[in-house]
């Protein structure tokens, strides 16, 4: 099956409910979008993904769940070591396939949530930016340009460049109006302005 | 398997008007249009003429996820309702953003003047990341770990350990709300041993002793850079072994046990702009300590002040100056006289006349930030320090000569995550070399 169509057919919900080690990079994918969303636990889904650890994108979902994970973490210490141990994995998955767009969004994405702490605006910026670009030369890739758009406005958000952030979320729903991460640019625009 | 998480992507509160598309849409391209049309964050509407008086209609709180609203309101130079110029207000935003900086609670601060659907009506965005509020501190003997912002509310609890002192400690500020800080403290010290400098021809002297005590302090917020407050100390001294040549109660103020109590006024106005990393601005505090022996062993009264400067001529460099100096009376005990010894002090182990009943020192540094850590949220800086100071016993003529020396190179580390840690080294060079490694913050 075409991995985009995938993506869209298998809903978080159903990668869930399976409860199965995922084997496909769209059931990984679905998996790990289900525990950013909050439908699953994010050591629910590492357990599931652990489980099959030479599944297509499992080393990159082992990184963003071990993030993920790290929020519910108790004890400074643990929490950040956990979190340590996903960008480890996140940035070993993206040296060996430096042209899947998807883990370098979650590697944005994990560094928007835990505050630059492990991984730089910059080099965010770059991982939003180059996701982007492989989107739009390869159409068979996951779609990601409203994700990046609106984690492009987060950060220009946090780096204190509201003008940039509020474009970039406006840019984000635009291109994603009835989807979760136009509803979320839809937030964010309706928070952040006047 | 599913669960009532809340969503994630950074997300995670906020208040919003409408769920059905065709209004979000709307809506939406509203915003969208305000964003284009309108100037960005922290600068006059377009349609605001310099001088133009904004009311402030709102202020809203993000990514607050513990820190509660009202404590972060405390920060804010302005509250809702507010009438201002358009300049009053971007001053105020600036130093609300460091006002909030400043509390270490955030590991991001960013203070919005949203874009207006009204020119004259201003909405406000106090924009946060919550930090780490795990801070670990500690000298050669000596560690202090304190939690801040406990359940958000800006109390901070904490203990300190080592060989020869253990602490507990609790703080808080805005008690119910009012411009208020509280703070106490118990401790106990073991039984350790005191040298008597070997000045005016008295070397060989020493004394052992051990205390516990408390404090308790009470402060005004007069604005949320300046303060006055009074802590009052007690405490139970035993002393005991000693070794004197003559009177070591005339001289030092040692006798079998002892009740110390003394009050403690002070005052304090920061005008830094960080707390941790100062690169512009000036500190000034003031404390005074008053002994009667109505209530205690002792009676003695003093003062110490601390006078700092930072100013960055050049972008990662920092200058920074600070002054130190004080005088107490002469029946000041030996364990209560001033000290200027240490990494905080003179940084020359082998010098004497670094503590007395009057005391001066001076310190320069110049800082650097070098590199950023690869693997922990933190930043290395390299220092070169010069330091010149001394102190004057009881009744010695306070003359400016004799003065001790320490210059050298340091390097130290400013961790924000995931905890907040400073550690530092510095080399004395000047005649007999000394190394000084501790956790403590620098000035």
């Amino acid at each position: 099956m075409h991995r985009l169509t995938a993506i869209f057919l298998l809903t978080p919900s159903l990668a869930a409910a399976a409860a199965e080690p995922p084997s496909t990079y769209a059931e990984v994918a679905a998996l790990v979008s289900a525990a950013e969303r909050g439908e699953t636990a994010p050591a629910e889904a590492l357990a599931l993904v652990s489980a099959a650890p030479d599944a297509p994108l499992a080393g990159a979902a082992l990184g963003r769940l071990h993030v993920l994970k790290s929020d519910e973490t108790p004890f400074i210490l643990l929490k950040f070591l956990e979190m340590q141990r996903g960008f480890v994995a996140l940035n070993v998955y993206v040296k060996k396939h430096r042209e899947d767009p998807l883990p370098r969004v979650w590697r944005a994405a994990s560094a928007v949530e835990t505050a630059y702490a492990l991984w730089s605006v910059a080099d965010t910026r770059e991982d939003l930016e180059a996701a982007s670009r492989f989107c739009r030369a390869d159409p068979s890739l996951p779609d990601q340009t409203a994700r990046c758009k609106l984690l492009l406005g987060n950060v220009a958000k946090d780096t204190g460049d509201l003008e940039q952030a509020l474009r970039l979320w406006g840019e984000a729903y635009a291109a994603d109006p009835t989807g979760p991460t136009g509803k979320q640019a839809a937030k964010l625009l309706e928070l952040f302005t006047g | 398997m599913t669960s009532t998480r809340p969503p994630r992507h950074g997300l995670r509160r906020g208040r919003f008007a409408t769920n059905a598309p065709s209004a979000r849409g709307v809506l939406v391209a509203f915003y969208v249009a305000a964003a284009l049309t309108t100037a960005g964050p922290s600068s006059p509407s377009a349609e605001t003429a310099p001088g133009d008086e904004v009311r402030i209609k709102e202020i809203r709180t993000y990514g607050n996820t513990k820190t509660s609203r009202g404590v972060m309101l405390h920060y804010c130079e302005f509250k809702a309702g507010d009438v201002l110029s358009q300049r009053e207000l971007d001053r105020k935003l600036s130093r609300t953003r460091r006002n909030l900086d400043n509390t270490q609670f955030f590991s991001r601060v960013n203070v919005f003047d949203l874009p207006r659907s009204n020119p004259r009506e201003a909405v406000i965005m106090l924009d946060v990341a919550e930090g780490t509020d795990w801070h670990l501190s500690a000298s050669t003997w000596q560690a202090r770990l304190s939690k801040e912002n406990i359940r958000g509310n800006a109390v901070t609890l904490g203990v300190e350990f080592g060989l020869d002192r253990q602490r507990l400690f609790y703080e808080q500020p805005w008690i119910f709300d009012l411009p208020l800080a509280v703070g106490a403290s118990g401790f106990y010290e073991s039984g350790h041993k005191t040298d008597v400098e070997g000045d005016q021809g008295y070397g060989g002297e020493w004394f052992y002793h051990e205390a516990a005590g408390g404090d308790a302090s009470l402060a005004y917020i007069i604005t949320l850079r300046a303060k006055v407050g009074l802590a009052v100390l007690g405490e139970h001294i035993n002393y005991y072994d000693g070794r004197f040549k003559t009177d070591p109660v005339g001289r030092f103020g040692v006798m079998p046990e002892a009740e110390l109590v003394a009050a403690r006024p002070y005052a304090e106005w920061d005008r830094r702009d960080n707390d941790l990393y100062p690169t512009k601005g000036t500190f000034f505090r003031i404390q005074g300590e008053l002994s009667s022996p109505r209530v205690g062993d002792y009676d003695y009264a003093g003062f110490e002040g601390d006078v700092r400067g930072y100013v960055s001529p050049w972008r990662l460099f920092v200058l920074a100056g600070r002054v130190r100096g004080g005088a107490t009376s002469d029946a000041t005990p030996y364990i209560r006289r001033i000290s200027i010894r240490g990494a905080d002090g003179l940084r020359y182990a082998a010098s004497n006349r670094t503590l007395g009943t009057k005391a001066l020192l001076g310190t320069a540094e110049i800082r650097r930030r070098l590199f950023r850590s690869p693997v922990f949220d933190a930043w290395f800086e390299g220092v070169a320090f010069v330091d010149a100071g001394r102190t004057w016993d009881p009744g010695e003529p306070v003359t400016f000569e004799n003065f001790n020396y320490a210059f050298g190179p340091g390097i130290r580390v400013h961790m924000r995550s995931p905890v907040y840690f400073d550690w530092r080294a510095e080399l004395n060079l000047y005649d007999e070399l000394a190394f000084y490694a501790t956790a403590r913050r620098a000035f």
